[in-house]
């Protein structure tokens, strides 16, 4: 056989190669959605537990590689307006709580128990962009894991991905106190959770969030594996959340400052 | 034996005499000299444009020894803790009032937007931790429009706070505030420092507040760079007219003056070019190569154009003149290039690049134009018509009758003047002994200069701008370890040159200080988790991450010192060390560096440079000076040279000046930019070897290469003197020794080296057998 010939049973091989594939994505494009509207209003519109509680496990990784893991059991409800952490692990920190409670008025009442210090502080001063005890989370994109971002930002679609995977880009609106101005994120049309939002600032981008793994609870399906990487510093925070329980009725008692000593 | 050379003496002669010269060569030997020619014309073009890609990198970093745990430990310091560099801009002005602060806001914001500054911190943007009846307050220092109590509250708490006592943001009579910024060591350090200035200026001075001072080691780069572009074109353009003027006093002849630049500028093109095609960078030591290639190289083509001329006045052809000047004085020029050019390889033994590039980039800029004095000036000459008149180095005239007297000098004084020189080397010898080393940075620059009075200023109130950053190792959360910590910066800060000392035991104590009021540290290590956590939540994570790791295994001491030279610095940083070892280092391991204690580094690299290479070249010099066909010959030769080392490094002792960077370099510079004293001995061999006797044999050397030493002495001299106008201190001492230098090694070769021959060399090898073989 010639080198010629050799030539057009490849070419021959790679279009029909190329042909089979694109009908595969065709089939897996069939998306349900076609616009941002339609993908933001069907991620708000999936159920949500009324409350959760899990343990999460946070690392946090300087750019270098000096890492610090605390375990904390978390309870959270009304949609994350109220939030009791008691730190498990290391052993140092373990019995101290951080309690977090939206008020009628709106404002947050944010209290921290140190048992070694022995008494309640309420705290003031932390803000919503603030660092969440010193990771890359802030407070903010903590209570945005389930991709609520709609009413901050006007959003667009831009593309979509074999999937279907949506990819949306949402610029804050006019007098919005977040802390971006743009954001660009992908939410697969199976989970309709955000797997990676890009956070900008002023055109630079500036955190990159992952989420690479859910658990199925109750019909939910519940961020699990997330990881917030801050690009300056090259820090990294990954957050592992299990032995999630949800929809369980927590007493109103817990969110309460007697129960953070406790 | 050319007919010039020993036909007794001559004079002026017209061109007419010999006018047949021009006509000697032939089609075959003008097409080859064409060629030549061409074939440098084409090389040097391409090496210029290798030349145009040259960049400068006028770094501090770009001096660090790059084997180095120092400079290794500053680099874990900046990758851990982040810590690049720190600019600290002084402001004064009446700072507690309420249109200083709100201007100091408005500055600390412009100066955070300034390209390359990563964090600023002022009195305007600090935070304040208070516990108000179990509400915990974190909340700026000066509210937005402060009122007179608001500033006086601001005061109490910045004068008493552990975290800001001692005047680190506001001098304690308040008539002054620190700005302090880290910056990146990644962007042009020039660039940052100028947008740093134009921000104080507009913001500051602009809106009627009083002057600012800025310091900092980018600050430093960024002068230096600006210097050095100003520089290098000024000092090689002054360094090329001096040497010019003395080439023409020298010949006499435009050409005289012009075809040893020329071979110059090949040398040049071509060493800068390579370094440009291999994108090797220029440092902040790049500026002495050019005048040195300059000089240097010159001499080269002195020599032979100066035989050139003499037998071109004795009556010898073009062509027979440029083959005489070649093969007998070629052979000292090939001699003293190679020997030059090795002495100034031993560069390349450095551990500091910076230190190598100089001596590469110098080397193959002299091996470069001793080429083109070898190979491109004899074809130019066998080009040229003969000039119409041409000087006689052996007329009568006034340096005719100076060499006169100073051959009958050495043959009278011979032994006078080996025991002068005996006298001179002890006197040299014991000035050795008091030299004082010093190449801290901040004396590059003139003590009058506007840099070092900023400096002076900034040190005064914020106690220190250079830095000692202590590496801690171990168990960070043992309170016993934090309580060493503190007692470690209670002894350092009672040492004479040190400032501020910041860790995470300082904030550790201010922490516990608003939650307990107890001045103290935590007591348990659950009391140190636990607060660490709280201020995480609540105040600035950043000031806990610039000093503990996460696992709170790592720790950084910062430590404020004083620009001092390096031996205070030197006597700061072993106080330092003694103070760690007797507290801290009781429970972890200490690891030193940070801008002083990198400076001693390069002191130490330097130090090491100094004795390597100037002994290598020593023996180098020795064995290349041994191509003369006598090693005996090249002691006696090189006896000079060690004599003018000796002189030049008791001067520095004697006089005060301190062995820094350049006066380290003098002497390998020195043993290979004087090493033209083997003229003469060259000379004085050619003679014996005619079976001259030596009394004869060294007048008549000194009456021919004499007069050329003297010219190359003159010639030296002046290109390392274009150096004095130099705005940097180590170049400017380096020019004026190097000027010393060359005069005294002419000098040395005109007296000692005679006086030698005289004693030690009346029978060279070859001598004997020479004088049967006429």
């Amino acid at each position: 056989m010639t080198g010629h010939q050799d030539h057009r049973r490849a070419s021959a091989r790679a279009l029909i190669a190329t042909a089979f594939a694109l009908a595969l994505a065709g089939a897996a494009f069939a998306q349900s959605y076609t616009t941002a509207k339609e993908v933001v209003d069907a991620m708000e519109a999936k159920p949500a537990p009324s409350t959760t509680i899990a343990t999460m496990s946070m690392t946090i990784t300087a750019a270098s590689g000096h890492s610090l893991t605390r375990t904390m059991q978390v309870w959270s409800a009304d949609e994350g307006r109220s939030q009791l952490i008691k730190f498990l692990e290391p052993a140092d920190v373990r019995g101290s709580g951080f309690l977090s409670v939206e008020k009628a008025s709106g404002d947050t009442e944010t209290m921290i128990y140190l048992p070694a210090l022995g008494r309640v502080r309420r705290v003031a001063g932390g803000q919503k962009q603030d660092a969440f005890f010193g990771s890359d989370f802030s407070y903010e994109e903590i209570s945005s894991l389930s991709g609520d971002f709609g009413d901050d930002f006007e959003t667009t679609l831009l593309e979509t991905l074999p999937g279907p995977v949506y990819v949306l880009e949402g610029i804050a609106k006019p007098g919005s106190d977040g802390s971006y101005d743009r954001i660009v994120f992908q939410v697969p049309e199976a989970t309709l959770l955000p797997q990676r939002v890009e956070f900008y600032r002023a055109g630079q981008l500036v955190k990159v969030l992952t989420i690479s793994g859910t658990s199925a609870v109750g019909g939910y399906d519940l961020p699990s594996v997330i990881r917030m990487e801050t690009v300056a510093s090259g820090s990294y925070t990954t957050i592992d959340q299990s032995d999630f329980k949800v929809d369980e009725a927590i007493p109103a008692d817990v969110f309460t400052e007697r129960f953070l000593q406790r | 034996m050319s007919a010039g050379a020993h036909g007794g003496t001559g004079g002026s002669r017209t061109a007419g005499q010999h006018r047949d010269a021009g006509n000697d060569g032939n089609t075959g030997s003008r097409r080859r000299n064409l060629t030549v020619v061409a074939a440098f014309v084409v090389l040097s073009i391409g090496f210029g444009l290798g030349a145009l890609r040259l960049r400068l990198d006028a770094s501090v970093s770009a001096m660090l020894p790059d084997k180095s745990a120092v400079a290794d430990l500053q680099r874990e310091v900046s990758d851990v803790f982040g810590a690049d560099a720190v600019m600290v801009a002084l402001v004064e002005g009446d700072i507690y009032t309420q249109s200083a602060i709100a201007q100091l806001g408005k500055l600390t914001t412009s100066l955070a937007g300034v390209p390359g500054v990563n964090n600023v911190t002022s009195a305007a943007n600090a935070q304040r931790m208070l516990d108000d009846d179990g509400f915990l307050l974190v909340e700026d220092l000066f509210p937005p429009d402060p009122t007179v109590a608001d500033l006086a509250e601001a005061r109490e708490y910045l004068e008493t706070s552990p975290l800001y006592q001692g005047g680190l943001l506001v001098a304690q009579d308040g008539r002054s505030a620190n700005v302090v910024m880290e910056v990146s060591a990644d962007v042009d350090s020039a660039a940052m420092s100028n947008a740093i200035r134009a921000v104080l200026d507009e913001q500051w001075q602009g809106a009627g507040f009083g002057a600012s001072h800025l310091v900092g080691g980018p600050l430093i780069d960024g002068e230096m760079r600006a210097t050095l572009a100003r520089e290098m074109p000024l000092l090689g353009g002054v360094a090329a007219l001096l040497i010019l003027v003395m080439l023409y006093l020298n010949f006499r002849t435009v050409r005289g003056a012009l075809l040893p630049l020329m071979t110059v500028l090949v040398g040049l093109l071509w060493s800068l070019g390579t370094m440009g095609w291999l994108g090797a960078e220029l440092t902040t030591l790049s500026v002495i190569a050019p005048v040195a290639i300059l000089a240097v190289g010159s001499s080269f083509s002195l020599h032979l154009l100066g035989r050139f001329f003499q037998e071109l006045s004795h009556g010898a052809s073009k062509t027979a003149a440029i083959a005489t000047a070649r093969k007998e004085t070629g052979l000292g020029v090939l001699i003293s290039g190679l020997a030059i050019a090795a002495a100034l390889c031993t560069f390349a033994l450095s551990g500091m690049p910076t230190v190598r590039s100089l001596g590469l980039l110098t080397a193959g800029g002299v091996l470069a134009t001793l080429v083109a004095s070898l190979v491109l000036l004899p074809a130019v000459l066998g080009l040229l018509r003969p000039p119409r008149r041409v000087v006689d180095p052996e007329q009568p005239g006034v340096i005719a009758g100076f060499l006169t007297a100073v051959a009958r000098f050495a043959d009278k004084r011979r032994y006078a003047i080996l025991v002068a020189a005996g006298v001179l080397l002890a006197l040299a010898i014991f000035g050795t002994t008091r030299i004082v080393p010093n190449t801290a940075v901040i004396d590059y620059f003139n003590a009058n200069s506007p840099l070092r009075h900023d400096y002076a200023v900034v040190e005064a109130a914020f106690g220190g701008s250079s830095q000692v950053e202590v590496l801690v190792e171990g168990d960070m959360s043992d309170p016993a370890a934090l309580a060493a910590m503190l007692a470690f910066q209670g002894r350092v800060a009672a040492i004479d040159g040190v400032g501020h000392t910041t860790s995470i035991a300082t904030v550790l104590r201010g922490i516990h200080h608003t939650l307990t009021g107890d001045l103290a540290l935590p007591a348990t290590r659950e009391e140190v988790a636990q607060e660490l956590l709280l201020y995480q939540l609540s105040g600035d994570p950043k000031q806990v991450s610039n000093y503990l790791t996460l696992d709170s295994r790592l720790a950084r001491v910062d430590i404020a010192t004083k620009s001092e030279s390096t031996a205070v610095m030197r006597r700061i940083v072993s106080e330092i060390e003694a103070a760690g070892a007797a507290t801290i280092g009781q429970y972890a391991q200490l690891g030193y560096t940070g801008s002083t204690v990198l400076q001693l580094a390069i002191e130490d690299a330097l130090l090491h440079d100094f004795v390597l290479s100037l002994s290598l070249a020593i023996v180098l010099v020795v064995i290349i000076d041994s191509f003369v066909r006598s090693f005996r010959a090249a002691i006696v030769t090189i006896l000079a040279l060690l004599l003018t080392i000796a002189l030049q490094y008791g001067m520095l002792g004697f006089f005060g000046i301190p062995l820094d960077l350049s006066t380290m370099l003098l002497g390998a510079l020195a043993i290979g930019v004087g090493d033209y004293a083997i003229h003469l001995t060259v000379r004085y061999m050619e003679e014996r070897r005619f079976g001259r006797p030596p009394e004869a044999a060294m007048s008549r050397a000194l009456h021919s290469s004499g007069r050329s030493i003297l010219f190359t002495a003159l010639t030296l001299g002046a290109g390392f003197a274009a150096m004095i106008f130099s705005q940097f201190v180590p170049v400017r001492t380096l020019g004026s020794l190097m000027a010393f230098t060359v005069v005294s090694v002419g000098t040395a070769s005109l007296t000692l080296l005679p006086a030698a021959c005289l004693v030690f060399l009346r029978d060279p090898r070859g001598a004997a057998k020479a004088a049967a073989e006429a």
